[in-house]
């Protein structure tokens, strides 16, 4: 009876609450998929940028040190400047960027990486200059948490708010909902729908009659 | 309707609005900044002059320290007020420094004869003072107090209103003549307070 005219709304919500949930969910996190994506191709022209930028302080540490050197630094110098983001862009990464500043950030990461630092310190080191605006994807504890929990909880609560409303629409349409009738969704539903054949007929010969 | 349900729509309407507002109250272009407080990044660089300077060599004084460059045009609108500041602060313990950004050494000494401007400025070469200092962009000014920490960080040209209130509130701060007053002048504190 009802069901059909309230099936469109109960999509709907459904809908608003995925909507919510999609909305809320980190853009940073796109961001850094398309970073990986792009980590693979740009690998080698990264490294080829960075190598340009010969640094005093590294001349002395590149010879041999606690630090990785070769195709493992320039690999760990993309995966970190992948997680890091370009401060004068903004949405993109420092490994996808073609800014200036992000080759130099980038020739920065390379040389702590060669002095021995590890991708956990480099990238502390951004954060302790930029805050924790620098990282692609926000962290997962203190206010940023929230921007990884609060699309879960919309989507969960928006279903729970679907599943409440659709239990309480089939409530009213089979009996009532056991602790007697409510004012509430008293007289309306129940006197349209509960006529008896006699009744309708009193119905309709009164309307005519008038 | 039931109470309940108004009371919930109520409710996230209301969230919805503050988030709303609270997103649309807020400047987009301001950045964190995470150096505000913190001991100033030391460096020893080279001067446009062929001279060696070091941040360690300012200690004791307010410092208004310039990233700058002279292919920034919004630098070139800062110039003037950072003329009139080194003028106004002439005879007070305040030193200004620019660090030259992503730029070399005869664009920016072709930038100074042309505008004007007597204090030093370093070269930062690979911006690793810079980075150090946490900047996107020029022009971006740093107010350091006497014990060389960071107190204030400004983000494009800097006003004049807001540097010299910066600049005289350390100065206050630290028991230094404020800018304007004669820095011999009878009943300011002394400048005996110095650190």
């Amino acid at each position: 009876m009802s069901a059909p005219i309230h099936a469109p709304r109960m999509a709907a919500l459904v809908a608003a609450g995925a909507l919510l949930a999609a909305a809320g969910t980190p853009l940073t996190a796109q961001a850094v998929d398309t970073a990986a994506a792009a980590r693979a191709d740009t690998a080698v022209t990264a490294s080829d940028a960075t190598a340009g930028f010969a640094t005093p302080r590294t001349a002395a540490d590149t010879g041999g040190g606690a630090g990785l050197s070769g195709a493992a630094l320039d690999a760990e110098t993309a995966q970190v400047a992948a997680q890091l983001r370009c401060p004068v862009c903004r949405g993109q990464s420092v490994l996808e960027s073609t800014a200036t500043l992000s080759k130099e950030i980038q020739a920065e990461i390379k040389q702590r990486l060669a002095s021995g630092q590890s991708p956990e310190a480099v990238k502390s080191y951004f954060v302790s200059r930029y805050g924790e605006w620098i990282l692609l994807k926000p962290p997962t504890h203190g206010f940023s948490l929230l921007v990884w929990v609060l699309p879960v909880a919309l989507l969960v609560g928006g279903l729970g708010v679907a599943w409440l409303w659709i239990r309480s629409r089939s409530g009213e349409a089979d009996t009532d909902t056991g602790g007697g009738p409510t004012p509430a969704d008293g007289p309306a539903g129940s006197a349209e729908a509960g006529l008896s054949d006699e009744e309708r007929g009193w119905l309709d010969r009164a309307i005519r009659n008038d | 309707m039931k109470r309940w349900k108004v009371w919930l729509m109520l409710v996230l309407a209301a969230g919805f609005l503050g988030l709303l507002g609270f997103g649309l109250t807020r400047d987009a272009q301001v950045l964190p900044s995470a150096i505000i407080g913190q001991e100033a990044p030391s460096f020893d660089l080279e001067t446009l002059t062929g001279d060696s300077l070091s941040l360690a060599s300012l200690e004791g004084h307010v410092v208004i320290l310039n990233f700058w460059a002279s292919w920034c045009i919004p630098c070139r609108e800062e110039h003037p007020v950072l003329e009139m500041a080194a003028g106004h602060y002439k005879d007070h313990d305040v030193r200004m420094l620019g660090v030259v950004y992503q730029d070399n050494r005869a664009n920016a000494r072709q930038f100074l004869a042309r505008n004007g401007g007597t204090w030093p400025s370093v070269l930062d070469p690979n911006s690793q003072v810079a980075i150090a200092y946490g900047v996107y962009g020029v022009p971006e000014t740093f107010f350091l107090d006497p014990h060389g920490r960071i107190v204030k960080k400004h983000v494009g040209p800097v006003p004049w209103d807001y540097l010299t209130s910066t600049v005289d509130s350390l100065l206050v701060a630290s028991g230094k003549t404020p800018g304007g007053v004669e820095a011999a002048g009878a009943g300011s504190p002394a400048e005996s307070g110095s650190p």
